[in-house]
């Protein structure tokens, strides 16, 4: 097991290569680059079979060495320097990004040729995405984190005007661009600062290692410097993952870009900013007991995250109300999420038990994987529903419908019904999770504030349910054709749903457990 | 295949009738051929009673011959903390009794109903639910933890329901059907909170010892016994859990105070009574209480209130059978009546008897229900008994059966009936538990011996007006107006007093009632040879003199608990007074005590003469309460059938009525007037028009922020960046400051 690619033993020091621990990344990309050779090479017609077979074959293969890492690795933890680390955080985030990007080829399969768009294009800039999301959950270092994010949002940029013909989604594409770009340059600054600040009396230069941050903190030169370093950081990664009032940018963004591309964005570069959000803040200004800089800047971020979860969750739902067009409505509710996933993130900070802490990140990522299969199936029904060119996203466009299309609209449902957290659904269960993860930290306050949002939000998730079933139908409709792709990708979010939130100790455990635990489970 | 057998038999026995109410339900609805769903659905129950009979009887392991229980795994179904339930299954010898006679009658059943139902619209609709109930019903007596028994018990409560409303078109079914489901709620919340409280005391739920999990009973069998003494109803401990068990008993069995249901559950078909009002589901409080003995053993006060009940709802239920006109409504309250008595042994600690006359009384009471059914059928869905009479001519077969069933509710000697009652009665008396004072029992027996001679009474009117005297269906019409102004002036009786079919009223000319097919007639026959020799199984020492072994008793007695003695809790008693005398306040002498009981068990079983005289005379005195009342409801009906009967009885003391009065409309009104009205309209509604104008102005100013432009959403982000760059670096400055 223990063969490596690249040079070992004595040059160790200086180049310690470990490309095994790179082998999920390396497989996405290396797909996304075939796919993009391939679609150099083929003909128009049937492209989106063959370009989304590859990616879906690449993302299952990234998935099984994944796995294959996550139970079988004894070697190393770290490669390139701490540039990539190897542990559960990364593992359990990496599946959930394979995850969402397989529904979100699922999805987009059939879509690309409705449009007319280039399908190897698409698929090759989600298979890049998708690499960098990964990326962003398995770097140590500050400056990978960022290539990771950098990775992904230019991917993204460009998937978002992906339709160049459509006025909005040229719009949203530019407004996004702008907005990133703003956001990178506060993290980039951030990363910077942090950096200076960690430098040490003895001349020793300052660091973007994670870990050494963590050590460095108590002994930093110039506090103020990191201070404003941190809060740099969290406005880049709270851009990221849409928490209010970073979140400006969500709503006209998730509006105006291609549905399925809307899914992706929801649900993967969310998690992806969450997860080096974790990695940041977890790790490199964790919890310490002993008073100095590393206690204080502990527990400013903590506080500050507090305020921004309570505002993020109530933004976005008292917003998400007020809607009449459906994708931006779900692009508020996908704020409100972000802040249920900010108290998980407060209590995964706030723990000072390390058992604790870890139940507190598998709540959070539980919470996550749950909310992209649920999400991805809303905007799977919304995608179905809007047609080309996405006419029908109005919420009016909606009415009647339950009855002339059962299963879409049963489909719809259940995953309005998670993301309000009906008990049986897995939002129920992940909301369980991070909000008594919140409980145990005694953050009571906190919880309730997430509670009431939670039932403000069931007006605006009810709404589209009684729209569709109670309603007289406005309008001519015919009920459209589902094709397989989407069926399938449905179908599995709905049995998700129902399977996370009826059978979710198994999937928790994994989240959880440690690797020998999960090789047991897996029988290997 | 044998292998596999052996290993998974408790789970044919219960999913053999899923897969049929599968089947018919799926299959059988498209095929709507009689013939396919009546053999799909005997079939699936043919299967259950043979495995049933395999696992009972087999030897060396069969549930009632080995000592320990049969134990089948499926899966662990819910595990949270400490908390754990499994889908796993038990049949001991208790369970093993209730598994035979609930598939064995269940067949029988099924059969008759195969004669009953037919020819009606929802033939398939009928049997699946028929095979649904009996999976539910075996789910909770061979269910090996109180959760698992907990679902089979909703579940016989949905089948019920469904069952009790099987007729749609008519309203009263549906009526019946909500009362039936609504009373029973209020014994189901008391069954939920006992499992609590007793997964609160004891860390389990489960019935049996596994390898990794302790049981909830043999924990509680070795906690000390709870004082006699109201305030231990409310202190939380054994006595909660046993009363709150018992209030869902009160419930499913149909006793003061929620029995009021099961009369009203007549309105489902006849078969239906019979299977679930009358032999299986409305014992299920009996099956709970004998099964969790251990409880009720260390909670005298419970105890105590379960005896009183039984007894007063044997007597209570037997006055009203005395005066009703409805055939079923005169069995649904002898059901009710019977139950009482097991109900009562339960309250004396002769678990062994209540189960011993559940047992028989589901053989007599399944063949009066089909017996009934039969005439019923034969008249033309006629159920009035006024209109009837002189019908053993025409029925020659229903009516021999419903003698033995006649005889054997009555307890005359022989029949099965007898043993069982006449032990009940006899524990009674002669009972030494702590938790009946020594006056009590003679009241309590008192009782049950004037329970059982108004049971000849009534029994024998059924029989007299039903099959003896004068033909009087044929002049039913020309009566209808003056022989009994009655029905007409109750007109909500005396719809529900008539027959299977809506309209029933207009199309049953003079008729001439005709003997059933002989799928309906021979159920009846088997069950009858039950009725008459079922007994036998368990005849107490004192008449047999030791020839014929009490069987029954013997493959019981070991797995009940023994409810402590007054002398026994007297020792205990001191004992714990002594221990605490001499080490202080620590550890009471629960070990010592659980041993006391065992020994004092085997010593119990000897039989001494002067007990086995009182308790010969104690049959003989059975004997002639039976006989007495047979001449009484003899010599007064036979010449007078239509007598009037006292209006409180036959109107039921206007229970209904007085609930009706106190309990639902106040609920209605408070329900209109407070929580709609008041609550819903006023606080919600109220509530919800503030937050969503509040919300609409929000939104316009968040509208505002949100106009589209880039430099816009900049310009917040910026301001918030700010804010939080502020926050932080004020933090780091003060760092700064303090070093």
């Amino acid at each position: 097991m223990n063969i490596y690619f690249g040079l070992q033993t004595a040059t160790q020091q200086f180049a310690d290569v470990n490309l095994w621990l790179l082998m999920p990344e390396l497989i996405v990309a290396s797909a996304g680059v075939l796919v993009m050779l391939v679609d150099a090479f083929t003909k128009r017609l049937d492209q989106r079979w063959l370009t989304g077979g590859i990616s879906l074959i690449g993302l299952v293969a990234a998935a099984v060495s994944c796995v294959w890492l996550w139970t079988s690795w004894t070697g190393p933890t770290e490669a390139f320097f701490g540039m990539i680390v190897l542990d559960r955080l990364r593992l359990s985030f990496t599946l959930v990004f394979l995850v969402v990007s397989a529904l979100s080829v699922l999805l987009s399969m059939i879509w690309v040729e409705w449009e007319r768009l280039p399908a190897g294009e698409f698929h090759a800039l989600l298979l890049f995405a998708t690499a960098g999301m990964m990326l962003m959950a398995s770097g140590g270092d500050l400056v990978m984190i960022f290539l990771g994010l950098e990775l992904l949002s230019i991917s993204t940029y460009v998937m978002a005007g992906f339709r160049r013909t459509d006025v909005r989604s040229n719009e949203a594409s530019m407004k996004y661009f702008i907005l990133g770009s703003f956001s990178s340059a506060f993290l980039l600054y951030g990363t910077a600062l942090v950096y200076g600040a960690t430098a040490m009396a003895n001349g020793t230069p300052g660091t973007t290692n994670i870990r050494e941050i963590a050590q460095r903190l108590d002994t930093a030169l110039y506090p103020p410097l990191l201070f404003a370093g941190a809060a740099m950081l969290l406005i880049g990664f709270g851009f990221k993952v849409a928490t209010a009032p970073f979140h400006v940018w969500t709503p006209d963004v998730y509006e105006g870009a291609p549905t399925p591309v809307t899914a992706f964005m929801a649900a993967g570069p969310k998690a992806a900013g969450f997860a080096s959000f974790m990695r940041v803040f977890l790790f490199g200004f964790p919890f310490v007991v002993a008073a100095g800089t590393a206690q204080r800047l502990h527990s400013a971020w903590i506080a500050v995250l507090v305020v921004l979860a309570v505002i993020t969750m109530t933004v976005g739902n008292t917003a998400a109300i007020l809607q009449s067009n459906v994708k931006r409505m779900l692009a508020y509710s996908s704020i409100a999420h972000a802040g249920y996933v900010l108290v998980g993130l407060v209590a995964a900070g706030a723990a000072s038990d390390l058992g604790q802490r870890n139940e507190a990140i598998a709540a959070v990522v539980f919470y996550l994987l749950v909310y992209s299969i649920m999400t991805l199936g809303a905007f799977a029904v919304v995608t179905i529903l809007a047609r080309s060119g996405d006419r029908r996203t109005e919420i009016e466009d909606y009415n009647g419908i339950g009855f002339d299309s059962p299963w879409l609209a049963f489909a719809f449902s259940v995953s309005l019904l998670s993301l309000l957290g009906v008990p049986l659904t897995a939002g129920f269960m992940g909301k369980v999770m991070v909000f008594s993860a919140a409980l145990d930290q005694g953050y009571v306050g906190l919880v309730v504030v997430a509670v009431l949002n939670t039932v403000v939000s069931a007006y605006y998730y009810l709404r589209l349910i009684v729209v569709m079933f109670f309603r007289e139908r406005s309008g001519a409709w015919n009920a459209p054709l589902v094709p397989a792709s989407m069926a399938i990708a449905l179908a599995l979010t709905v049995v998700g749903i129902f399977y996370l939130g009826i059978f979710p100790g198994r999937v928790i455990e994994v989240f959880q457990a440690s690797p020998s635990v999960i090789s047991r489970l897996l029988g290997t | 295949m044998l292998d596999f057998i052996n290993q998974h038999i408790l789970s044919i026995i219960i999913f053999a009738p899923l897969v049929g109410a599968a089947i018919n339900w799926l299959i059988g609805r498209r095929l709507r051929s009689e013939a396919f769903i009546g053999t799909v659905a005997c079939t699936a129950v043919g299967i259950s009673t043979v495995f049933a009979f395999i696992a009972a009887f087999r030897p060396e392991t069969g549930a009632l011959r080995a000592e320990a229980p049969i134990l089948e795994h499926l899966w662990t179904w819910i595990e949270v903390g400490t908390f754990r339930a499994d889908f796993a299954l038990a049949m001991d010898r208790l369970s093993g009794i209730y598994a035979l006679f609930i598939t064995g009658v269940g067949l029988l059943i099924h059969i008759f109903a195969t004669g009953y139902m037919h020819g009606d619209g929802g033939f398939y609709r009928f049997f699946s639910y028929m095979n649904l109930f009996m999976f539910m019903m075996l789910v909770l007596v061979l269910g090996d933890n109180l959760l698992l028994m907990f679902v089979g018990w909703e579940g016989v409560g949905l089948c019920s329901y469904l069952l009790i409303g099987y007729y749609l078109d008519r309203d009263e079914a549906r009526v019946a059907a909500k009362k039936a489901f609504v009373a029973n709620r209020v014994g189901d919340w008391g069954v939920i909170l006992g499992v609590m409280l007793i997964f609160f005391l004891t860390g389990s739920i489960s019935f049996f010892d596994k390898p990794d999990l302790p049981s909830a009973l043999r924990i509680i069998g070795e906690m000390p016994i709870e004082p006699f003494a109201w305030s231990a109803l409310f202190a939380g401990g054994i006595t909660s859990a046993a009363i709150l068990l018992f209030i869902g008993a009160t419930g499913k069995s149909a006793q003061i105070p929620l029995y009021v249901w099961l009369p009203d559950a007549m309105a489902g078909p006849t078969p239906v009574s019979a299977l679930i009002h009358a032999a299986t589901m409305v014992t299920a409080g009996v099956y709970m209480i004998v099964r969790c003995s251990p409880i009720y053993a260390h909670a005298p006060t419970a105890m105590f209130i379960v005896a009183v009940i039984g007894a007063v709802t044997a007597l209570f239920a037997a006055t009203i059978g005395l005066a009703q006109n409805d055939i079923k409504k005169v069995l649904a309250y002898s059901t009710i009546s019977q139950i009482g008595y097991m109900m009562l042994a339960c309250g004396v600690g002769a678990f062994v008897a209540a189960i011993f006359h559940v047992m028989t009384h589901a053989f007599f009471k399944a063949l009066l229900f089909l017996g009934s059914g039969s005439v019923i059928h034969a008249m033309h869905h006629e159920q009035d008994m006024r209109r009837m009479g002189g019908l053993r001519k025409y029925m020659p077969i229903t009516f021999a059966t419903m003698i033995t069933g006649w005889l054997a509710i009555c307890g005359i000697p022989i029949f099965a009936g007898f043993f069982s009652k006449d032990e009940i009665l006899w524990k009674t008396w002669s009972t030494e538990a702590f938790a009946i004072p020594h006056g009590a029992s003679r009241a309590l027996w008192t009782i049950g011996a004037i329970t059982a001679l108004l049971t000849a009474v009534y029994m024998t009117r059924l029989m007299v007006m039903t099959f003896w005297g004068e033909e009087r269906f044929r002049e039913a019409h020309a009566h209808d107006a003056e022989a009994k102004p009655h029905a007409a002036v109750h007109a909500s009786a005396g719809s529900h007093a008539h027959g299977e079919h809506a309209g029933a009223h207009h199309h049953h000319g003079p008729v001439t009632p005709h003997e059933s097919p002989p799928v309906m007639t021979i159920p009846l026959v088997v069950l009858a040879v039950l009725s008459t020799f079922g007994g036998l199984v368990g005849v107490p020492y004192a008449l047999s003199g030791g020839a014929i072994p009490n069987y029954f008793e013997k493959t019981l007695e070991p797995i009940v608990a023994h409810a402590p003695t007054h002398e026994e809790a007297a020792n205990i008693e001191k004992r714990i007074a002594q221990t605490v005398a001499r080490r202080g306040a620590e550890a009471p002498a629960a070990q010592p005590a659980a041993h006391e009981t065992k020994h004092e068990t085997a010593e119990h079983a000897a039989h001494s003469p002067e007990e086995v005289r009182s308790e010969r005379i104690f049959s003989a005195i059975s004997v002639i309460v039976a006989l007495v009342g047979i001449g009484i409801g003899w010599s007064v009906f036979s010449k007078r059938p239509l007598l009037q009967m006292p209006r409180l009885l036959e109107n039921k003391y206007y229970v209904d009525e007085i609930y009706d009065a106190t309990i639902v409309r106040p609920i209605v009104r408070g329900a209109t007037e407070g929580l709609w009205k008041l609550f819903d309209l006023g606080v919600i509604d109220g509530t919800l028009h503030a937050i969503a104008s509040g919300v609409s102005s929000i939104g316009s100013l968040a509208r505002r922020l949100q106009p589209g432009f880039v430099r816009t959403y900049a310009a917040i982000m910026l301001v918030g960046a700010l804010i939080l760059i502020g926050y932080f670096a004020y933090y780091g400055v003060l760092l700064l400051i303090r070093q």
